[in-house]
């Protein structure tokens, strides 16, 4: 019997190689497809309770981001672009952007804390007294935040108010310290006290008044704001007016300086400002923020950072900000006014000795005012944009906070746990400080803070400029109904949980304190381009100048409100760009304010125990990415082995239908029916055997070079498939061969027509033939059918609807994403279909060929014949096209719902596709025609 | 129907072969003859003596490996596959099996030559003007399988001459027939010769058939052995006698 098979085999040498290349290819391909079946998947658990939408649905961060109680709780903490520095690249930036079916990715690289200086005007006219010849006004600063809640006073400054004149410096660009001349015409040495008025002391000689000035200004890193102090001197004029002390210019020594009627000196809140860097165009399309400058001007996406050049090799890096109009300050500063007479000047008293040369004089008290940091900043604001005004900072120094931590109570109360302040952070004496240190970073703290990596120095000026202010009130983007803290500019506030709580809070809830340590932490109210972020970093360490950017807004296109079509949608887009960039991917679509009850331990500046509620974003649907197997991929996989089948059907079925003669003899010769039939499942299983052999060795390196995972393991599947493939193809014929009576011998290969039909061209002739083949001709079409129906749905889910289509099934919301090797599986189903069609030709060609001769024989050309043959294959591809492309557009618009013209329209190109590749691989089938022996044919009959 | 003027054909030394694995059979082997323009002429032989593969090189439906073949002045074996098929739409050919398409109508079978040219109502009229003239008016719309032998082989021949052929080459036209139908073909034939003066050249090994012919030229192991006019002065009965000793 073996003996038997393999001679049948090797006597039909050519069709056997045919067939087992068929089985090769099509168990190949579906070995190494399978090998990307099992793939990532975004599982979503979980329903959504509100119908809110955010500014954008899906948020991408860095891997490893997000904290195991989010995890827990399926909640995004409020902030939480907070302790999140860079770790996402601008190449996985581009590759979100370049996701199917994104409609705007909107970076965002947390930078840190800036500060600012915030100056408060204190009016202290009214402390002064008139008739006194001299007198020091002292006042005494306490620092209040948190509804006032802390406080914690500050070392006094002074004013000393004097009727005898004052000599003043006269300094041009350069001076040297050591003889400054003055307007009394004398020149003196300022090394001491620096560039302070003089007075003259009984005896004509002058004194300097000094203060700690230049002795602070050198150890500014080792200091808080609180510690800061300065005396500041005036003349008092007859008639109540006041002369301040002003350097004068060398080219202008004589100008006059106006006496003022109000006596003003000024005292300064450092405030931290967290900074960002974000695409312009990219914020713009997520919240108008080009739309919400109110002064200035937009920032662009061009702009980058201002180097300059300055005198002595030192460089000064100007950041172009957007910066906030609503800075969410809640510090003020109280200030109370204590007047002492003097009898002699402060002049030449050293600055160390001036508190103890008062204790025990006589004082007045003389008034007090309270100046809030807002109303500060505001008037800076209305000062107008500029590098006088405002609004201007430093970036010597750039402060990170972290993470905060949490201890769960029983009733999961989440209590914040205090973290050790260090306050080395703010700088040391490597670094160009040029403020203090704010107050509160003295406070307790809750976050561990770092500092930003720049370049060190003092050759390496860096500061901030706005270039325009925005309002983040009119940022637009986002429905009442979607506001929950995960918007990027919203202000986190927390509202007193108990009642002494409130009650300690005045009822309002409580705001950033501006402790860049502390527990609230601020939305960012400095934005810069991340064009910028280059010229910032590039002298530093910090890992951000690879990784810059923090996390990435998505919005997704085509997603209007909530509802499931939409959830699977975003779910859709997160998976593939959770698959292609391996960053955590979270969906916001459907999130919905989640408050949290917190413990907030007391501050060390006076703040009570505070339980308040936090409004954290509980996450419309938690997600999380799984190992699974893609089903949609594994029927695409199972289409090629069925159109394969039938191939192998339809050549098998040919096969013994060239051999009936044979078998009939067989028949006549006493062979049982079964082992005829063994016979020809003999052969068909010796193909499949052979073609699932090679496929192992051919399976591995393919899938190599595919890029898919195929073990060994996975390519021994190849027998048993290549094997089962062979067989049932081969079951039908071989029982059809078993019950073959030995007339069957004498019957046509093709039978005749049943009924006459015109055929008065070529082409009618080439339906006629078609006819006379049935069952041949349903199966071509049908492998054809199958292939293009498959590519249509895959294409249609590509081009007409981004990559992904979402819609409805028996009442399930299910969704459809096209991987590549759901395309390759698409288009080898399509060529085993063309193949199948090609085959139905090529038996034609070969059942018809005496037919094909006479018609040759009589004045057919050979083109003629292959115009023949080509309509055959024309009719017989557009038969399998147009049916396969009509149930992938009917499949698809089943699914959607819809028949947008873009189906269509790549149901018609797949569909043209698929007839144009039938026709050529029909060309292999009509080249046979050249060789056909007419005369042998044309005899032999 | 147009009367025309039959072909004249000229072979010299006209050899073709086949190989059969190491084995080589010349089937034609360097025949040299003249056909006379509207003779019918019969080609008698044994099986495997040559007869049906003269008749395939005349019709160029198969290429001589060597000789000279031209019909009307025209070297045959010189031309190419175009030309062949522009050349064999000039000729008739008539099978032993007929050889119709069984799909096709009787018209369609009969039009089938001429189908990939334009002017299909012409086609229309002269097939069944052809149908007409071999006796089988009113049986167009039949299949071939309805038809009787002698029918099919009428419509084999009316097929033959839809392309107007100067030449007619039938090969065993009567071989599958009894004796009177086998006749009334020979019949028909004569009288399309006579109707249109076409040449005749058919493969035979019937006495009766190859005695009503103007000359018979007899093949042998692919050579001539034998090249008779039948014409020559005899009549009708005398050339019946002389048939009838003829050794076919």
């Amino acid at each position: 019997m073996v003996g038997f098979v393999w001679g049948q085999l090797r006597g039909r040498a050519g069709r056997s190689v045919a067939l087992l290349v068929g089985v090769l290819v099509a168990t190949t391909g579906f070995v190494v497809l399978t090998g990307a079946t099992t793939t990532s998947r975004l599982a979503v658990t979980g329903t959504v309770e509100r119908n809110t939408r955010a500014a954008y649905d899906i948020l991408v961060r860095p891997k490893g981001t997000r904290t195991p109680l989010e995890a827990e709780r399926g909640l995004v903490r409020p902030n939480y672009l907070s302790g999140t520095y860079g770790g996402i690249t601008t190449a996985q930036y581009d590759q979100v952007k370049a996701v199917d079916g994104v409609d705007v990715a909107a970076p965002i690289a947390m930078l840190g804390y800036s500060t600012t200086s915030i100056e408060m005007p204190l009016d202290v006219t009214e402390a002064v007294d008139p008739a006194l010849d001299r007198q020091l006004v002292r006042i005494d600063r306490e620092f209040l935040a948190e509804r006032g809640l802390s406080h914690v006073p500050a070392q006094p400054t002074y004013v000393y108010v004097t009727t005898h004149p004052l000599a003043y410096p006269i300094i041009g660009d350069e001076y040297y310290p050591d003889a400054v001349r003055y307007t009394d015409g004398r020149t003196y040495d300022t090394d001491g006290c620096g560039l302070l008025p003089r007075e003259t002391l009984p005896g004509g000689r002058t004194a300097p008044i000094c203060d700690l000035q230049v002795e602070q200004g050198n150890a500014m890193q080792d200091l808080s704001e609180r510690q800061l102090w300065e005396v500041e001197a005036f003349r008092m004029l007859p008639g109540g007016r006041f002369l301040p002390s002003t350097v004068r210019s060398t080219a202008e020594p004589d100008k006059p300086v106006p006496p003022v009627s109000r006596l003003t000196v000024t005292v300064r809140l450092t405030v931290p400002l967290l900074l960002a860097a974000v695409d312009p165009a990219a914020e713009q399309r997520l919240v108008g923020l080009g739309d919400a400058v109110v002064a200035g001007r937009p920032l662009a996406t061009t702009d980058t950072t201002v180097v300059t050049k300055v005198r002595g090799g030192l460089s000064s890096r100007t950041l172009p900000v957007l910066a906030t109009s609503r800075p969410f300050l809640d510090g003020a500063i109280r200030a109370t006014y204590t007047r002492f007479p003097l009898n002699r000047s402060i002049a030449g008293v050293p600055p160390g000795e001036l508190a103890a040369r008062l204790r025990g004089a006589p004082a007045t008290p003389a008034g007090g005012t309270e100046r809030d940091a807002l109303s500060a900043y505001r008037s800076q604001l209305d000062a107008g944009l500029g590098p006088r005004t405002c609004c201007h900072g430093q970036l010597q120094i750039v402060v990170q906070p972290g993470q905060a931590a949490y201890d769960q109570s029983p009733d999961r109360t989440l209590r914040v746990r205090p973290t050790p302040a260090d306050p080395a952070v703010y700088g040391d004496s490597q670094d160009l400080v040029t403020l203090p240190r704010p107050w509160l970073s003295e406070d307790t703290g809750y976050r561990p803070l770092t500092q930003l990596q720049l370049g060190r120095g003092a050759q390496d000026a860096r500061q901030w400029q706005a270039v325009g202010l925005f309002d983040p009130e009119k940022l637009t983007g986002f429905s009442d109904l979607g506001r929950v803290p995960l918007e990027t500019y919203e202000p986190p506030r927390a509202a007193g949980a108990d009642d002494r709580s409130r009650a300690a809070l005045g009822g309002r809830p409580l705001e950033p304190s501006g402790n860049p340590a502390g527990y609230l932490s601020a939305p960012p109210l400095l934005l810069t381009s991340l064009a910028s972020l280059p010229g910032l970093l590039s002298n530093g360490s910090s890992p951000q100048r690879t990784a810059p950017i923090s996390a990435i807004r998505v919005r997704v296109a085509d997603v209007d409100g909530y509802s499931e079509r939409s959830a699977e949608r975003v779910r859709l887009i997160a998976e593939r760009i959770a698959t292609t960039t391996g960053l955590d991917v979270d969906i916001t679509l459907g999130s919905s304010p989640a408050p949290q009850t917190v413990d907030l331990p007391a501050g060390a500046f006076g703040r009570p125990d505070l339980r308040l509620t936090e409004n954290w974003s509980a996450l419309g649907v938690a997600s999380v990415i799984t190992r699974a197997v893609d089903r949609k991929s594994a029927v695409l996989f199972a289409l090629v082995l069925v159109v394969c089948a039938l191939f192998l059907g339809n050549a098998v079925t040919a096969a013994v239908r060239d051999r009936r003669a044979e078998l009939a003899v067989l028949a006549c010769l006493g062979w049982p029916a079964r082992r005829i039939g063994a016979l020809v499942l003999g052969e068909v299983a010796a193909l499949g055997l052979v073609a699932g052999l090679l496929a192992v060795g051919l399976a591995v390196p393919l899938g190599h070079a595919l890029g898919i995972g195929v073990d060994w393991g996975r390519a021994l599947l190849a027998v048993p498939v290549a094997l089962v493939l062979a067989l049932v193809a081969g079951l039908a014929p071989a029982l059809r061969a078993a019950r073959a009576h030995p007339a069957a011998a004498l019957r046509p290969p093709v039978a005749g027509a049943l009924r006459a039909r015109r055929t008065r061209t070529v082409a009618g002739m080439a339906v006629v033939n078609l006819a006379r083949v049935p069952g041949r001709t349903a199966l071509g079409a049908a492998a054809l059918a199958i292939g293009v129906a498959a590519l249509t749905l895959v294409g249609a889910v590509s081009f007409a609807f981004r990559g992904a289509v979402v819609g409805s099934l028996l009442g399930d919301t299910v969704s459809l994403s096209v991987r590549g090797a759901d395309t390759l599986a698409a288009v080898a189903t399509v060529l085993l279909g063309a193949a199948a069609v090609a085959d139905v030709v090529y038996l034609d060609v070969r059942d018809r060929a005496t037919e094909l001769a006479t018609l040759r024989a009589t004045g057919w050309t050979d083109g003629d014949l292959a115009r023949l043959i080509g309509y055959q294959a024309l009719f017989l591809g557009g038969l399998g096209a147009l049916t396969g492309a009509g149930l992938g557009l009917g499949g698809a618009a089943w699914l959607v719902g819809d028949l947008p013209a873009a189906l269509v329209a790549v149901a018609a190109v797949v569909a043209a596709a698929g007839v144009l590749v039938t026709c050529l691989t029909a060309l292999v089938p009509a080249g046979l025609l050249r060789r056909l022996p007419t005369a042998q044919l044309l005899a032999e009959e | 129907m147009d009367p025309t003027t039959g072909s004249t054909v000229r072979a010299d030394d006209l050899v073709r072969e086949f190989r059969s694995g190491t084995e080589r059979l010349t089937a034609v082997d360097g025949v040299s003859l003249e056909i006379a323009s509207g003779s019918v002429t019969a080609l008698t032989g044994p099986s495997g003596s040559g007869k049906s593969t003269l008749l395939h090189l005349v019709g160029a439906i198969e290429r001589a490996d060597r000789g000279s073949l031209t019909v009307d002045d025209v070297e045959i074996t010189a031309l190419r596959r175009a030309a062949l098929a522009r050349y064999r739409q000039r000729v008739g050919f008539v099978f032993q099996r007929y050889h119709l398409l069984p799909a096709l109508t009787v018209l369609d079978n009969v039009i089938a030559p001429v189908l990939p040219r334009p002017g299909r109502a012409d086609h229309q009229a002269r097939a069944r003007e052809l149908l007409a003239a071999v006796g089988l008016a009113g049986r167009e719309r039949a299949l071939p399988a309805q038809l009787s032998g002698g029918q099919q082989q009428r419509v084999a021949i009316a097929r033959a001459l839809m392309g107007r052929p100067r030449l007619l080459l039938a090969d065993e036209p009567t071989g599958n027939l009894d004796s009177t139908t086998g006749a009334q073909i020979l019949d028909l034939l004569l009288e399309l010769r006579e109707r249109h003066g076409m040449t005749i050249l058919l493969a035979t090994h019937e006495r009766a058939i190859a005695a009503r012919c103007d000359r018979l030229i007899r093949l042998g192991d692919g050579r001539i052995v034998e090249d008779v006019d039948l014409t020559d002065g005899e009549d009708a009965a005398d050339t019946f006698d002389r048939a009838s000793r003829l050794r076919l």
